[in-house]
């Protein structure tokens, strides 16, 4: 799956790496248009997309998470969502390979996404906590219950990773296989697709890291 | 010889591998649409939260059948046993 249509450059770094720091470039200047503009009450253009995007990560995290943890959640999660939504994007571009198509960068995500989960629960609820977290129903069975939850940990790595990286490679596959076959009518309609699965894909990689993160820190949420 | 016979055969164990992940998959999408339409229209107020949840939860069924693609790639492409 290294080998693609359209984009092999003669560089010793390898292609996804050079396309995730396009991403990067892409929501560095994202940012700055939408920074630089006087914001009005009323919005309007690019500041009714970024509104768009911050309430409904607002919509999500707030019922769950309690009004103290919020200011946490929200910048950890609302990066998750806005890389992941730029990289699908990116690969419905001509000439363009989303770096989310990769092993390595779904498998990075998934790793930090994890760790950083089990560090924002050592920042929340200190130490003791934690600790208190990890032995919850009762302390003396933590020889069953520590490596059931380190397994559970392990597991949700690795679904995420292939969840994301099945679903992106899968689509750019069957659509550079479309592009060499049918030229006309039917890659205009994957790229709808495309559109689409990049928008749930992303937004099913944030809801469950916004999941994984209640569990975690041990939130009840609201209205349950 | 062998090579040639080991690589038919995994031919259709991906074809298997693919069509029943498929297969289960879209039982399961089917059966998580209905009940969530069923909600949806026996109490509308609920609708957003409901297909958000309703998103989620096809997305984790289908990242399983999104597993046994991966298997019969990797045994058409990349395959192990086939050098």
């Amino acid at each position: 799956m290294e080998e693609h249509a359209g984009v092999s450059l003669g560089l010793p770094v390898r292609t996804h790496i050079i396309f995730s720091l396009v991403v990067t470039v892409v929501l560095a200047v994202f940012t700055f248009l939408v920074a630089r503009r006087k914001k009005s009450l009323i919005p309007s253009g690019i500041q009714n997309v970024a509104e768009a995007i911050v309430e409904f990560l607002i919509g999500q995290i707030e019922p769950q998470m309690g009004h103290k943890l919020f200011l946490i959640a929200l910048p950890w999660l609302g990066a998750f969502f806005l890389y992941i939504l730029t990289a699908n994007w990116l690969g419905l571009f001509p000439f363009c390979f989303p770096p989310t198509s990769d092993l390595s960068t779904t498998a990075a995500l998934a790793v930090t996404a994890i760790i950083g989960i089990q560090l924002i629960n050592l920042k929340v609820n200190g130490l003791k906590g934690t600790l208190k977290e990890w032995l919850k129903p009762v302390w003396w069975l933590f020889i069953l219950l520590v490596p059931l939850r380190v397994i559970d940990n392990l597991a949700r790595m690795l679904s995420l990773t292939l969840r994301l990286f099945g679903n992106l490679a899968g689509e750019h596959l069957v659509f550079e296989q479309v592009c060499a076959t049918v030229p006309y009518i039917l890659p205009a309609v994957l790229l709808l697709i495309g559109i689409l699965v990049g928008v749930v894909q992303a937004a099913v990689f944030t809801l469950l890291n916004l999941f994984y993160l209640v569990e975690e820190t041990g939130q009840h949420p609201e209205g349950h | 010889m062998d090579i040639i016979v080991v690589k038919a055969i995994s031919v259709i164990g991906a074809t298997v591998a693919i069509g029943v992940g498929a297969s289960m998959a879209s039982i399961a999408m089917s059966k998580i649409g209905k009940a969530a339409l069923e909600g949806m229209t026996r109490q509308p107020e609920v609708a957003g939260t409901s297909f958000t949840s309703m998103l989620i939860a096809c997305a984790l069924v289908e990242a399983l059948c999104i597993y046994c693609l991966l298997v019969a790639i990797l045994l058409i492409s990349a395959n192990p046993l086939a050098k």
